[in-house]
């Protein structure tokens, strides 16, 4: 393979091993048993070649899968692949075969190698941080990205950081304890069907994700005007809306005015319900951070802000939730698929280290409306970085009725009034639907909403189906 | 789930006995009831509910005419 000389330069400088790579992949190539021992934490962006990356991306799939990954299953694939061309093509994989490291000395190598990924990704964030300080960044920004770094670092080691299950008792002990002694650990939603299934808890993530139109912005506000109503500091980062536009959605909670309604002339009734209801929230401890806070590190700097300004007192819990509106719309560096990956990887280490909830909304695939049921489901949320699996819970907001209202009415007339049933049935209501919860069970709540003025409410429960 | 609640509501109108119906509503009864497990699959088994309760008393009128 030909090199440039920029090239060649970089790869002085950069931490890489690309011979520890190839024996790695040779002794999975030749034994796959060896991917289940050794190879847990080995991830395709460890390959410092990006070839390397993508065959193992293969063969991790096709292991998982139960299927065999050897050379000869895998020329099929990747006999197309350029990269793989530019290395001497399919006949390359036979020379990794050959170059397997003994399968005693393969922990060692995966150690090594993620070792030399964390450097790499290290250097790369250390880069940024400087020219984030040259270009007039903030200090605290600089600091909380060394921050990040540094916990990724130790969330990815290879090394286990264990912990005895003596001090795993006390700590899960002194929680039990903490939940008698001052009810449920973690804020509640407001909505007794919700927290029956799902409560936010401290050092949890969730993601909050639902199509266009679903409410999945009122919801968030919800929850965060019930979560500060009951004593918890609100960090709000709404990088869709303005600070005004997201405390109008607040007050319609109160004053029963569609916040879309405050952007016209209002009469003077409606108007006096809208400062009536402002002075009822002018306490709320809910902070907005606005569209200057755009990457994780100025979210976490802002966060650690409000953690050291609100000091727990009295019935005040000082900071118990942060809301980021929404995932996608958060910056980074690389394409829109790495951004996402890293944002959500973050977003989960905010989590851990502020040690409260956080809620991040994001975008569900825009292929879910082409297909006949409109129902979201974590496959949806593929594609979008590791969003299902770095999060600890994923809820989607569905509305039934917004779907029906926009079909073609059936034309028999017993189907046309079921269709209109349904539409009776859904209409002002949301379907949440808990499709992930570490430690907890999944189901879906139906609950009633407005989304006009972002209130939601429980719903009676309806009689039992007798057929 | 909506297809599977239409393949049920269509057995029932397909039905031309009270019996037929009776016996659509014991082979289907454990998908209707589970069906009605889920908020959005109630709505459907309270449609079937009455779509029965509906298609016995057509047949009934027809008997007493």
């Amino acid at each position: 393979m030909r090199v440039s000389g920029q090239q060649r330069e970089t790869e002085k400088t950069v931490p890489h091993n690309v011979a520890l790579e190839q024996q790695i992949l040779g002794a999975v190539l030749n034994n796959n048993n060896l991917f289940h021992i050794h190879c847990g934490p080995v991830r395709a962006e460890h390959f410092y070649e990006p070839t390397h990356g993508r065959i193992w991306t293969l063969m991790a799939g096709r292991i998982l899968k139960d299927h065999i990954a050897s050379p000869v299953v895998l020329k099929g694939e990747l006999e197309n692949d350029p990269g793989l061309k530019d290395l001497g093509g399919v006949s390359y994989l036979a020379r990794l075969s050959g170059a397997a490291v003994a399968s005693f000395a393969l922990a060692d190598y995966v150690r090594e190698l993620i070792e030399t990924a964390e450097r790499r990704r290290l250097l790369e964030v250390a880069e940024e941080i400087v020219g984030a300080i040259n270009s007039g960044g903030t200090s605290s920004d600089a600091a909380a990205a060394m921050e990040l770094a540094a916990m990724s670092v130790a969330e990815n080691a290879p090394v286990a950081r264990s912990m005895s299950l003596l001090s795993a008792h006390t700590k899960s002990i002194t929680a039990i304890n903490d939940a008698y002694q001052n009810g449920a650990v973690g804020v509640s939603s407001g909505l007794r069907d919700l927290d029956e299934l799902l409560l936010l808890k401290p050092k949890r993530s969730t993601v909050l994700a639902g199509a266009t139109s679903m409410g999945k912005t009122s919801l968030a506000t919800w929850l965060s005007y019930h979560a500060a109503k009951t004593g918890y500091g609100v960090g709000f980062v709404s990088l869709e809306m303005g600070e005004e536009d997201l405390a109008n959605r607040i007050n319609s909670i109160d004053s029963r005015v569609p916040y879309q309604a405050m952007d016209r002339p209002l009469s003077e009734t409606l108007f006096r319900k809208v400062v009536e209801a402002a002075k009822k929230q002018e306490a709320l401890p809910i902070e907005i951070m606005s569209d200057r806070v755009r990457d994780i590190p100025a979210i976490l700097s802002e966060t650690r802000r409000l953690q050291a300004k609100w000091k727990p007192e009295g019935d005040f819990k000082g900071l118990g939730m942060l809301v980021i509106d929404y995932l996608q719309l958060v910056r980074g560096r690389g394409n829109a698929f790495e951004v996402l990956t890293q944002v959500s990887r973050d977003t989960k280490s905010i989590a851990k280290m502020l040690n409260i909830p956080v809620v991040a909304l994001a975008q569900v695939s825009r292929d879910m409306s082409k297909r006949e049921s409109k129902v979201p489901h974590l496959g949806d949320l593929r594609g979008s970085g590791d969003l299902e699996n770095d999060a600890d819970n994923v809820i989607f907001c569905h509305r039934p009725s917004y779907y029906l209202e926009r079909m073609e009415p059936p034309e028999r007339a017993d189907d046309r009034a079921d269709w209109e049933d349904s539409i009776s049935a859904s209409k002002g209501t949301m379907d949440i639907i808990v499709a992930k919860q570490r430690m907890g069970p999944l189901g879906t709540v139906r609950v009633g909403c407005d989304l006009a003025t972002n209130r939601f409410w429980d719903l009676q429960t309806q009689t039992e189906v007798d057929f | 789930m909506l297809e599977e609640a239409n393949r049920i509501k269509d057995r029932l109108r397909a039905c031309r006995t009270a019996d037929e119906v009776r016996n659509v509503a014991d082979e289907e009864r454990e998908t209707v009831l589970e069906m009605a497990k889920t908020p959005e699959g109630k709505t459907q088994a309270i449609q079937i509910a009455n779509l029965k309760a509906y298609t016995l008393d057509c047949i009934k009128n027809q008997r007493d005419e």
